[in-house]
């Protein structure tokens, strides 16, 4: 399978510190990988570098063979763990609005998942609950074909029962030769759906294994591995 | 790609205006209407002496009308302020700059729609001024004198009014863009910053205005002191000149000006924006 993301000899510095030091990272398609480490170790500067919404300052980012810009921002569908939606807008024009803007966006599939949420089209987003607002954000990233899934910490913040329903659309919906990168500190919930997992910290990749391996060679879950190498 | 983020522009901010808009115009017709009022009663009832209440009511919605029109521009610049930092730089940002567009289109689909609702609202202020002064001879005596100054224009310059009003047009289309990429120049420099974003916009607009004066003053002082041989050159330049030539050289001149300004702040705003961005 051809690697689908490849980050190369990355550095990111910013407010004085160097976030990201040397780093390298290869995603094949066909993948969920975890990119998993503690709050500050790079996670969410990762991903807006392969976004296009940081420029590092030094290395190589290539999405399908793609630099970030127009061609691999057609190719990547990114959920921020951000509030990144217009809030006067409706559901139903924010659908429209991803359905003009990109190329692989499933109309009919987003519009039947909010109306198995019984979530009303005509909603605006502001009146929407946190929780809903989560479950739409997610259903507008996940409607996408695309050759890569960025996912920032998409299962924080909601309850257990929201959470299941999130991990069970990633899988049930991402496409089959695409790549889906999950970030996130909650790795317990995450190691189920988990192909692969990265451990980042102080801006480098620590480790970069199968979940199976490390199961059968560390004897451990991820979630019990990540405590160790991160342990405070 | 831009004309669909221009359609979600002005589908953004339409409301916003066209309820200013009809308030606008609304403010108008109440001010003509009493002040009509007032002089039929003044006709009507010369001695009014306890009962100036259509004065009064006049006079208070020529205060409604005049606080309308500050109202209007006061939006206009909120909005065009509020739909490039709310929308590019805030949570927003992840959206737009991860859709398929290039940064060029996100600055001119928010210049383009700025320019759009500046222009239209100077358009609906002038309105309502029509509306104040409206009779029915003023339509008339408008048609009658465009008429005449087509006419005459021709006379003097040989040239139509009509496509040197539009040259002038350009001239304005220039200028406001000129203005609004000074704005998002200063947003994006305010956005440099960790922290205090905003109040740092404010203070890179005023320096910059400092800045700008200060170079124009340099300028204009400088000026006096050419050469005589540039000021004999350019003697000989405009006095061999046809007034068609006078005036298009004062067109071109103001088109230039203005045009300096889109060429300073908008590679500013592309450049921060395309490789210094940085959202919370």
């Amino acid at each position: 399978m051809a690697d689908l993301l490849v980050c190369e000899r990355l550095w990111k510095g910013y407010g004085g510190r160097q976030v990201l030091t040397d780093l390298n990272l290869n995603v094949q398609g066909g993948r969920i990988v975890g990119l998993l480490g503690p709050n500050g170790s790079g996670k969410t500067t990762l991903m807006k570098l392969v976004n296009g919404l940081l420029v590092p300052d030094s290395g190589k980012i290539l999405v399908d063979g793609f630099a970030p810009g127009v061609e691999s921002k057609k190719r990547v569908s990114y959920l921020p763990d951000a509030d990144y939606l217009p809030d006067w807008m409706t559901v139903d024009r924010l659908v429209n609005m991803f359905r003009d803007f990109y190329g692989d966006f499933d109309e009919a599939k987003a519009r039947e998942m909010l109306s198995a949420l019984k979530i009303s089209a005509g909603d605006r987003l502001k009146t929407l609950s946190k929780g809903t607002k989560e479950k739409v954000r997610l259903i507008l990233a996940m409607s996408r074909k695309a050759e890569l899934y960025m996912l920032d910490e998409p299962i924080g913040g909601v309850d257990p029962a929201a959470r299941d329903y999130i991990l069970r659309t990633i899988i049930g919906n991402y496409s089959e030769n695409a790549a889906v990168i999950i970030s996130t500190h909650l790795i317990y919930d995450i190691e189920q759906v988990l192909d692969e997992a990265v451990f980042l910290r102080g801006g480098q990749i620590m480790l970069h294994k199968s979940v199976d391996a490390i199961r059968e060679e560390d004897g451990k879950s991820v979630n019990d591995l990540f405590r160790e190498v991160f342990r405070c | 790609m831009l004309r669909k983020l221009l359609k979600y522009e002005l589908l953004s901010t339409s409301r916003a205006f066209c309820v200013s808009y009809v308030g606008m115009l609304a403010a108008a017709v109440l001010l003509r209407i009493f002040v009509e009022v007032a002089y039929w009663q003044d006709q009507v009832m010369p001695e009014k002496v306890f009962f100036p209440l259509a004065d009064i009511i006049a006079g208070l919605s020529a205060f409604l009308y005049f606080g309308m029109i500050v109202v209007v521009f006061v939006i206009t610049l909120i909005l065009i302020l509020q739909r490039f930092y709310k929308n590019l730089l805030t949570g927003e940002g992840y959206l737009m700059h991860t859709l398929p567009v290039t940064t060029h289109q996100l600055i001119l689909s928010k210049l383009i729609a700025a320019v759009i609702w500046s222009v239209l609202s100077t358009i609906v202020v002038c309105l309502s001024v029509l509306i104040l002064a409206f009779t029915p001879e003023l339509i008339g005596a408008i048609f009658v004198g465009i008429g005449l100054a087509i006419q005459d224009f021709q006379e003097i310059f040989h040239f139509p009014l009509v496509i040197y009003g539009l040259e002038w047009v350009v001239v304005l289309l220039v200028a406001a863009a000129g203005s609004i990429l000074q704005i998002y120049a200063a947003i994006m420099l305010g956005h440099q910053a960790p922290k205090y974003r905003v109040a740092l916009a404010v203070v890179a607009y005023f320096v910059i205005n400092m800045i700008l004066s200060f170079v124009f003053t340099f300028l204009m002082v400088g000026i006096a002191f050419l050469p005589e041989s540039v000021w004999a050159a350019l003697g000989a330049f405009f006095s061999g000149m046809s007034p068609l030539g006078a005036a298009q050289v004062l067109v071109l001149g103001t088109l230039l000006f203005n045009a300096v300004f889109v060429a300073i702040f908008y590679p500013i705003t592309a450049y921060l924006m395309h490789r210094r961005l940085n959202l919370e």
